[in-house]
């Protein structure tokens, strides 16, 4: 662990937790509804993102893998913010959601790693 | 002998008794009765909003700075067009209203870096990702308490609760990070380790996130009675 890729991996945490608070400002406008879907497909994106990282990660510099994946994508996606709206849903009584969003969740931030690993992999190899 | 009638519309202009041309025009222009009183503008930035009154199509206009509303109504944007609410939308998310931007970024830089600093305190043993199940744990627990105690019953300004809500635990936990490893132990074939991580993760951070709703309901009983006894006395 270097001094400059712990700092690269702090920039990048730094900028991907504003990109997710500017992008869930964004969307709480855009939908109404009790499901959450900015997280969601904040997300979403970070693990489609995560996925083609994973298949490139030979291919590029490794401080520049460290930074996107444990900075950017870390700060960008979030597993406490699920986890803690989904209490509020389900202590709020509306305990299908909940759980339907937990499930949703995993489900669809595994199934967009592999498909970005996936793609990466058609393109790259 | 009678006063001329008020003139009431162009058509009897000719028929004016005797003024010069300029008074005609003069009387042409001001249609308007100059004796009834203007009506009062109404003071937008006083006057109380009806709750969930909507702008536009879909935004509620009290979920908007003020800027964007009066905007709206005096016609400088148009709300009718189709995209417009992604536009008003884009516009306050891009709006910095409570200066959390500087916050935010200070908040997220402390964050990953902790993590990272976690990460390589604690390698993968045997090939279970520890470190991550560990701060996602911790996270989870903390950012119910920061939502549901220090955000509402102490006396932190609102801007910082928010930014370490948004940005320190919010850069601490991952779920591109478990994903991603997930997906490794599924290529690698390694079902039974993927089987446990993702019960374990799914479970104990959920479990950890209602441990941290109950502990803070706790907090806020144990410091009203605090302040209870401290009134009696």
């Amino acid at each position: 662990m270097s001094v400059l890729s712990f700092l690269a991996v702090g920039l990048g945490g730094a900028l991907g937790a504003l990109c997710r608070h500017k992008a869930s400002t964004f969307m709480k406008l855009i939908f109404k509804s009790a499901f959450s879907w900015p997280t969601f497909f904040i997300n979403l994106c970070a693990c489609t993102i995560a996925g083609a990282a994973l298949a490139s990660s030979t291919a590029t510099n490794q401080t520049f893998y460290t930074a996107l994946t444990m900075g950017f994508l870390g700060g960008f996606s979030t597993l406490s913010t699920m986890n803690c709206e989904a209490v509020d849903l389900i202590l709020g009584g509306e305990r299908a959601l909940g759980v339907a969003y937990v499930a949703a969740t995993y489900a669809c931030t595994l199934g967009a790693a592999a498909l970005g690993f996936v793609t990466a992999h058609h393109i790259l190899y | 002998m009678a006063p001329p009638k008020p003139i009431q519309g162009i058509w009897n202009v000719p028929s004016i008794p005797e003024p010069t041309k300029g008074r005609a025009l003069h009387l042409l222009r001001n249609k308007k009765p100059t004796d009834s009183p203007r009506p009062a503008k109404a003071n937008h930035r006083t006057s109380e909003r009806p709750k969930g009154e909507k702008i536009g199509r879909s935004i509620d206009a009290r979920a908007l700075p003020l800027r964007y509303t009066l905007a709206v109504e005096r016609g400088h944007m148009n709300t009718h067009e189709h995209n417009s609410h992604f536009a008003l939308a884009a516009r306050h998310a891009l709006s910095d209203p409570h200066a959390l931007t500087p916050l935010v970024l200070l908040m997220g830089f402390l964050g990953a870096s902790l993590r990272y600093a976690l990460e390589v305190a604690l390698p993968a043993q045997g090939g279970f990702p520890a470190a991550t199940l560990i701060v996602n744990i911790f996270g989870c627990f903390t950012l119910e308490i920061i939502n549901q105690y220090v955000g509402r019953r102490t006396q932190l300004p609102a801007p910082l609760v928010k930014s370490m809500g948004i940005g320190l635990v919010g850069a601490f936990t991952t779920i591109s990070a478990f994903s991603t490893e997930c997906l490794a132990f599924l290529q690698a074939g390694r079902y039974e380790i993927f089987a446990a991580y993702m019960a374990a993760t799914i479970a104990t951070t959920f479990i950890a996130a209602l441990a941290g709703h109950r502990a803070s309901r706790a907090l806020e009983a144990h410091r009203a009675r605090k302040t209870e006894v401290g009134a009696a006395r």
